[in-house]
């Protein structure tokens, strides 16, 4: 269960945002108009960027309370898959998997799963600073799959994907939440086919509210 | 060609030395606020545009007998010289630390931090690697910059031949006494040896 009741104050990077919700296990789709602010509620979900005030509750802990992190980012246990350009050019795809395991536990049949779905088992060498935009979205959706240990943060997973990928690639997101019991947010500007939402998000200017 | 070789060491060392706070800096640095990020920038640039020996005369106030560090007994002793050479080269490397650690997406930053790396293994295996040319280039125009010293060294280091001489001060001192020959010699050196450097740093930021 994560609740959010937070606000931010507009800056250079990001815009205001006021989020109040309660989101339970499944998945919640995300959508609204480009610059509403999905992005920087994922990242402040993500401990990217801290809120100005409000807190942020998850499964009874707080992760953080005003401006303060209580949970830093890397102790919140999540999957989170930004939109920007998020590897690390000189890592492999195998360095990236291999680097969050050295702080969370692995999990090898998710990720043989995962990895055959998303048909990257033969990119494993692959640096990351080599790899076809999609090819880098896959590795990316890939990393914050085997990474969440509870939250799972999708922005735009599947957008440079073709069709009949991105449509296996959503049944894995849903069907991992299922069996894992996740939390996962994921944002879309359309809709997502394969995906049955348990509930609907919409964020308008800066606002989010139930759809 | 002793003097050459002391500027080598001088510098060297001196640009060890300003590494290890410049590094740390501009990684302070570079998280702070636009406002007080440009102020910390400004500061720590002054070097750069204050006279030499504006600063080797502050340097002399504060290592003398009567200064705050003159317990230190630096003076124009090897060590002052070294000191010449860091302070000199400080801006640059920090400049252009500061530089390449904003260039990193930040994205990728806190991406590898959500997947699970604590920020002490985000610097080491992200950030520090991914500012890698930056930081060479930076320090690169550092110990360039430590070889020239010239006006710091003269006021806090001297010019004692073997010891504190550096091969800016020997050219200098060459000439005034009419020894064509020697700053002949030292300053064909020193144009072979800074060239280098320079081609040196072009080469690392093409890299880039």
């Amino acid at each position: 269960m994560l609740q959010i009741d937070i606000t931010l104050v507009a800056a250079a990077s990001h815009g205001a945002l006021r989020a109040t919700a309660t989101i339970g296990q499944g998945t919640a789709l995300l959508t609204g108009p480009s610059g509403a602010g999905k992005s920087t509620l994922l990242a402040l979900l993500a401990g990217a960027i801290p809120p100005q005030s409000g807190r942020l509750t998850w499964r009874d802990q707080h992760w953080s309370d005003g401006p303060s992190q209580l949970v830093p980012s890397h102790l919140r246990g999540i999957g989170w898959q930004p939109q920007a350009l998020s590897l690390h050019p000189g890592w492999t795809v195998r360095d990236h998997l291999d680097a969050t395991y050295r702080f969370r536990p692995q999990r090898p049949d998710l990720e043989a799963r995962a990895t055959e779905c998303l048909q990257l088992g033969p990119l494993m060498a692959r640096r990351a600073g080599q790899l076809s935009a999609g090819e880098a979205q896959r590795v990316a959706l890939l990393r914050a799959l085997t990474a969440c240990h509870g939250l799972l943060l999708l922005d735009e997973p599947v957008t440079a994907l073709p069709p009949d990928l991105a449509r296996r690639a959503v049944e894995l997101i849903a069907s991992l939440t299922d069996e894992q019991g996740w939390t996962a947010i994921v944002v879309s500007h359309q809709p997502l086919e394969g995906l049955q939402p348990a509930i609907r998000l919409e964020m308008v200017e800066g606002l989010l509210r139930t759809a | 060609m002793t003097p050459l070789l002391l500027s080598l060491l001088f510098a060297c060392a001196g640009t060890l030395l300003t590494a290890v706070a410049a590094l740390p800096l501009a990684a302070w640095a570079s998280g702070q606020p636009t406002g007080r990020r440009a102020a910390i920038e400004s500061l720590l640039t002054l070097p750069l545009v204050v006279p030499p020996t504006a600063v080797g005369y502050l340097l002399l106030r504060l290592l003398g007998h009567d200064g705050p560090f003159g317990g230190l007994h630096l003076l124009f002793t090897p060590a002052a010289a070294v000191l010449a050479a860091a302070l000199a080269g400080f801006p640059l490397l920090f400049r252009a630390a500061l530089a390449a650690f904003e260039q990193t997406p930040p994205a990728v930053v806190s991406a590898a931090a959500a997947a699970g790396l604590p920020p002490s293994q985000v610097w080491l295996r992200v950030r520090l690697p991914l500012a890698a040319s930056g930081l060479t280039a930076g320090a690169a125009l550092a110990l360039a910059r430590g070889i020239g010293e010239f006006g710091i060294t003269m006021m806090i280091a001297g010019a004692i031949p073997g010891r504190t001489e550096t091969a800016s001060v020997a050219i200098y001192a060459a000439n005034a006494a009419g020894r064509t020959a020697d700053a002949d010699q030292l300053v064909s050196a020193v144009l072979l040896l800074s060239g280098l450097l320079l081609l040196t740093v072009s080469l690392l930021r093409r890299d880039r």
